[in-house]
Order: C-alpha cells, then sequence, then structure tokens
C-alpha cells in the first residue's frame, strides 16, 4: 500500500492503522475493496497490480516539522499501526 | 580640796602627804594611758593571751575572763593585771588593728565614718566654690555598690529645671545628657561649647525615641518596627529589602493568590503551579505583581517563565466587585505572530499563523479568518471543448494547505492569457477541485494559482 500525504494544518490528530484492505482512521474503518471512503482522504484510492494507492490528509500543527510540512509518501507492507510524521514538535523538557 | 583631778581623774598630792611619788606616779601613769590613746584592737571579747607591758585595748562586746563585764571599757596590761578605765564622751582612740579613729559617744564607741558629717565645701584634689561646692580632681571616680547596686542621682526641684550630665573639653561643654529644661531625657551635643543641637530624645510620657538630626545605623534594624518576612503587610513597619519582592530574590510564594475577599498584600510574588493556583492556563512558573488602587479593587500582572510558550508573556487582570476578571493576555511582538488557538471563539494563542507545507501557504488569524494560497498547483491543459469554450479534461483537486471550519470562497488564475480558473463544483471544508476555462484551445499544461478565503473556526 502506498500513502501519499497532504500536509494540512489543523488542531486534529489523526490515527492510521491498516488491516489488510481496511484502513482505520481515527477508530473508523473504511474498507477500500468495498469503494469506503472518508473525509480523510483525497481523491479516489486506486488499487494497481494489486498495490493500493491513496492520498491522505496529514493534519498538523502549528510549527510542524519539516518532514510533516513536506512528507514523503508512505510504503505500507504489513498490517498494524501506520507511523505518520509527528502532528507538532516534541514538548520541551521539565520545568527549571 | 578634791583629791583628783576632774576630767581624767588623776590623784592630786595633798599637803603634807607622805609616800608622794606613789601618787605621783599613778598619776603618770593615767596620763601615759589616756593621752594619746592608741589602742591595738577594738574588737575583741576575750583577752589576748600573751599582752606586752602598757598594750591597751577597747574591750569588745559579749567580754570574757578577765574582762568580762568591761564592754567599752579601756584595759590596759599593767605589771601582770588588766586596768580598767572608763572612757568619757568625746574620747578618741586610734585602733591600730582597724586603722581608724573611733570616738566615745558616751554609749559606746564610733567609728568617726559612720558618724554623719556636713561640709558647706568640700574639694578633693582641686578648690571648690560657691557653684562647684563640691571639687573634684582625680584621674577616676568610683562609686561602688553597698549591698546588691548603686545609684546616682541627679535632682532637680521643677519640670523646667535641668539635672544632666554636662561633658566637656577644657571646661568647655561638647556633650549633655539628662532632663534639660523638660522631664523628656535628651542628648545634646556641641562642636564649640556654646551651640547645642539636640542628637536624640526620649519622650518622658511615651518613651518614644526621637533623632531630630538623623541616625547612621551601621547594624541591622530588627524588632517590631521593621516587617517580619517578605509579606508582612503590618501598617506602619519599616520595609526591609527583599520583602514584597523587593530588592532581593526570594519572594514569598504564597499558597492562593485568588482568595476573596483578596487577602494578598500589594507587592511582587512567585507563582507556581507546584504551590498556588488561579494563574493564567498557559503559565506553569511566573512571578506576580499584585496592586490595589483601593480597598476591595485589585489587579494583577504575571510575567511566565515556563513554560516556553509562556516565557516572558505578560498576562493581567482585575478584582472589581468582588469578582475576578479572566486571566487576559498582552500581545507584543514576541507573541503577536505564533500559534493561534480558541476557545469558545475566544483567542488563546497568537494573533496570526503564518505557516506552509505542500499544500501552499496559509494564514490563520485570531478572529477566525483563514486565507490558504497556492501558486504552484499542478498543471492543466484547457483543450477539452465546453460549448463555445475549452476547459480542463479533468479537474484538478487542491487539498488545502489549512482546514477550514466550513467551504471557502475558492477564486484564482491562470497563468496564461485568454483563460480563468473555476471550481468544478462546491469546494469542500479540506479541498476544491479547480478547472481552467479557456476563450481558446490550450493544448499546453498551465500553472493555476488559488486562493480560498473562509473561517477555521
Amino acid at each position: 500500500m502506498l500513502i501519499t500525504l497532504a500536509p494540512m494544518r489543523s488542531d486534529e490528530t489523526l490515527q492510521v492503522s491498516r488491516h489488510g484492505d481496511v484502513l482505520v482512521l481515527n477508530g473508523e474503518g473504511v474498507d477500500l475493496a468495498a469503494g469506503g471512503t472518508s473525509r480523510w482522504i483525497v481523491g479516489q484510492p486506486q488499487k494497481e497490480g494489486g498495490v493500493w494507492s491513496l492520498t491522505l490528509i496529514l493534519p498538523h500543527g502549528p510549527g510542524a516539522p519539516e518532514e510533516t510540512l513536506f512528507p514523503k509518501p508512505i510504503e505500507v507492507h504489513g498490517d498494524g499501526a501506520v507511523e505518520l510524521p509527528p502532528h507538532a514538535p516534541p514538548e520541551p523538557a521539565e520545568a527549571p | 580640796m578634791d583629791d583628783a583631778t576632774p576630767n581624767l581623774s588623776l590623784p592630786l598630792l595633798l599637803p603634807a602627804q607622805a609616800q608622794k611619788h606613789v601618787t605621783h606616779n599613778e598619776a603618770l601613769r593615767l596620763l601615759d594611758i589616756v593621752v594619746q590613746l592608741s589602742v591595738l584592737d577594738w574588737a575583741l571579747a576575750a583577752p589576748p593571751g600573751t599582752p606586752a607591758e602598757g598594750d591597751r585595748y577597747i574591750v569588745g562586746p559579749g567580754p570574757t575572763g578577765a574582762w568580762e563585764g568591761q564592754t567599752g571599757k579601756v584595759a590596759v596590761w599593767s605589771s601582770g593585771g588588766w586596768v580598767f578605765l572608763a572612757p568619757a564622751q568625746g574620747w578618741t582612740a586610734w585602733v591600730a588593728a582597724a586603722a581608724r579613729a573611733v570616738t566615745w559617744t558616751g554609749t559606746g564607741w564610733s567609728d568617726a565614718s559612720d558618724q554623719e558629717r556636713r561640709f558647706a565645701r568640700l574639694g578633693i584634689g582641686t578648690a571648690p566654690d560657691e557653684t562647684n561646692r563640691l571639687a573634684l580632681s582625680s584621674p577616676a571616680v568610683l562609686f561602688s555598690h553597698a549591698g546588691a547596686g548603686m545609684q546616682a542621682k541627679l535632682n532637680k526641684a521643677q519640670p523646667g529645671d535641668t539635672a544632666s550630665l554636662l561633658f566637656q573639653t577644657d571646661f568647655s561643654g561638647r556633650a549633655e545628657i539628662g532632663l534639660a529644661g523638660s522631664d523628656n531625657l535628651s542628648v545634646k551635643v556641641s562642636a564649640n561649647g556654646s551651640a547645642f543641637i539636640t542628637a536624640l530624645t526620649a519622650s518622658a510620657a511615651t518613651g518614644e525615641v526621637g533623632l531630630p538630626q538623623g541616625a547612621v545605623v551601621g547594624g541591622r534594624v530588627t524588632g517590631a518596627a521593621v516587617t517580619q518576612g517578605n509579606a508582612d503587610a503590618t501598617a506602619g513597619r519599616l520595609l526591609k529589602v527583599g520583602d514584597f519582592g523587593l530588592g532581593g530574590t526570594a519572594p514569598a510564594a504564597p499558597a492562593s493568590i485568588t482568595a476573596t475577599p483578596n487577602t494578598l498584600a500589594p507587592g511582587a510574588y512567585s507563582y507556581s503551579t507546584s504551590w498556588s493556583a488561579g494563574g493564567p492556563a498557559a503559565v506553569t512558573n511566573g512571578t506576580l505583581l499584585h496592586l490595589s488602587r483601593a480597598a476591595g479593587i485589585y489587579v494583577q500582572y504575571m510575567v511566565g517563565d515556563w513554560p516556553a510558550a509562556a516565557t516572558s508573556q505578560l498576562f493581567l487582570r482585575a478584582y472589581v466587585g468582588g469578582a475576578w476578571s479572566a486571566w487576559r493576555r498582552c500581545y507584543t511582538e514576541a507573541n503577536i505572530l505564533g500559534a493561534v488557538g480558541q476557545s469558545a471563539g475566544v483567542p488563546t494563542g497568537a494573533v496570526a499563523e503564518r505557516g506552509s507545507n505542500a499544500n501552499g501557504e496559509y494564514l490563520r488569524l485570531a478572529d477566525g479568518t483563514q486565507i490558504c494560497t497556492r501558486t504552484n498547483l499542478a498543471a492543466a491543459n484547457a483543450g477539452t471543448a465546453s460549448g463555445s469554450l475549452f476547459r480542463s479534461p479533468a479537474s484538478v483537486t487542491w487539498t488545502f494547505p489549512a482546514a477550514f471550519a466550513a467551504p471557502p470562497v475558492v477564486s484564482g488564475d491562470v497563468d496564461d492569457a485568454d483563460c480563468w480558473l473555476v471550481t468544478a463544483g462546491v469546494p469542500f471544508a479540506t479541498s476544491a477541485d479547480l478547472r481552467v476555462m479557456a476563450a481558446v484551445s490550450k493544448a499546453s499544461a498551465l500553472n493555476m494559482r488559488a486562493v480560498a478565503t473562509g473561517r477555521w473556526f
């Protein structure tokens, strides 16, 4: 599965995991084989040569790192959680 | 004719007396005892064991042995026996053991130092005069105690009179301590002996000490006159450096900065959510400035230092009419730009937030306005006939670089002549489908520029 990411400033966050043809987006299952869609999916997923290809909105907060603002496509080979670039910069250390 | 003298009872020779030398020697012996009377001791009760011929004593109180019943008499050891002479009033004897003179008063021997004496004037080492009736010249003077203690008293007649100690240099006054013309204590000093200035006063009525010329205090001032801690708000106390956060680096850390009615004294305080609450939500650690315009009307300023997002950020609020307003953030060049936020429509972050990502640039404003732009949207030709015009064969989806709360207004332009950009339907909150329209067929790919204006909340 090839996921192209479309970064978008948003206060929401997105958790993605894959189970075969089903993508779970923030707990909501989308069966790509059944033509399911979601507000997180841009355009229509395509299956070429047995590999799904789709574009997902990647929500990010202010000051997100470069890897989030200009993300590279993700290749997903197995089932399980899909790791996305971080939503926001890491939290600072302990108070002085 | 008497046979003895009237005062010392010396035996007199009688006319034609036989053994004249006996009487005469008796008289001489009495004179030898009494004249230039000097005794060895005056305190013995028992006679000494081995007296010498002619030894004289005054018999002490409670006598025993050979002296029994002879209290106060002069005892003389003569020819192997004690002779006793009763003194007459005024006899004075030197007591060798005590090294002083004593006088028979008629009832007892009295030390001269026990007797009251009066002098019109007395000078010791110098001459008295009519004003200085007691004059003394000495390297030192000792007034020692009798019993436990000693008081030296300087008495005056009326409150308006003076009782004081005057210190002089070459008989010119330099300092005066005492009751000078009143019942209040004063310390006066003079540089020339004529002009005196009052350095210190103490009120007889209240005990209050005055320093009319000022004070140079080399040590610390302590006690109830100064503040007792960094939050002691007792009225009238002198404020120490460091208290209420002024001049020090350890201001008080009150457990509550929000109590109503407010019990916090105006001043600077240390704030942390570790020991207090009620500060701005964004501030974990900060410095609080609490001021009061009048009773029941307060303002608070909080400058955060942690977390990083609150560092150097100023928040303020006011307490009027029995309630605190919400904390308000002040905007500076440091926080006017940054992440915007809102809660129920009230801004919680910066005024404006600009950012860019792979989908373009966005400007998000604190009032909810959001503008997204894209200057390099994927190329599309306009070669498909559409009525008398031409359009792109398929629409191009622009995923906005920032999410809108509702579909925005989208418009744009195309980088060529005789063509323009239109939407291919109602935009979505997160994307819009765009296409190029042209008056003439455009076979080559065209770059599209688009803008979307709407609200992010």
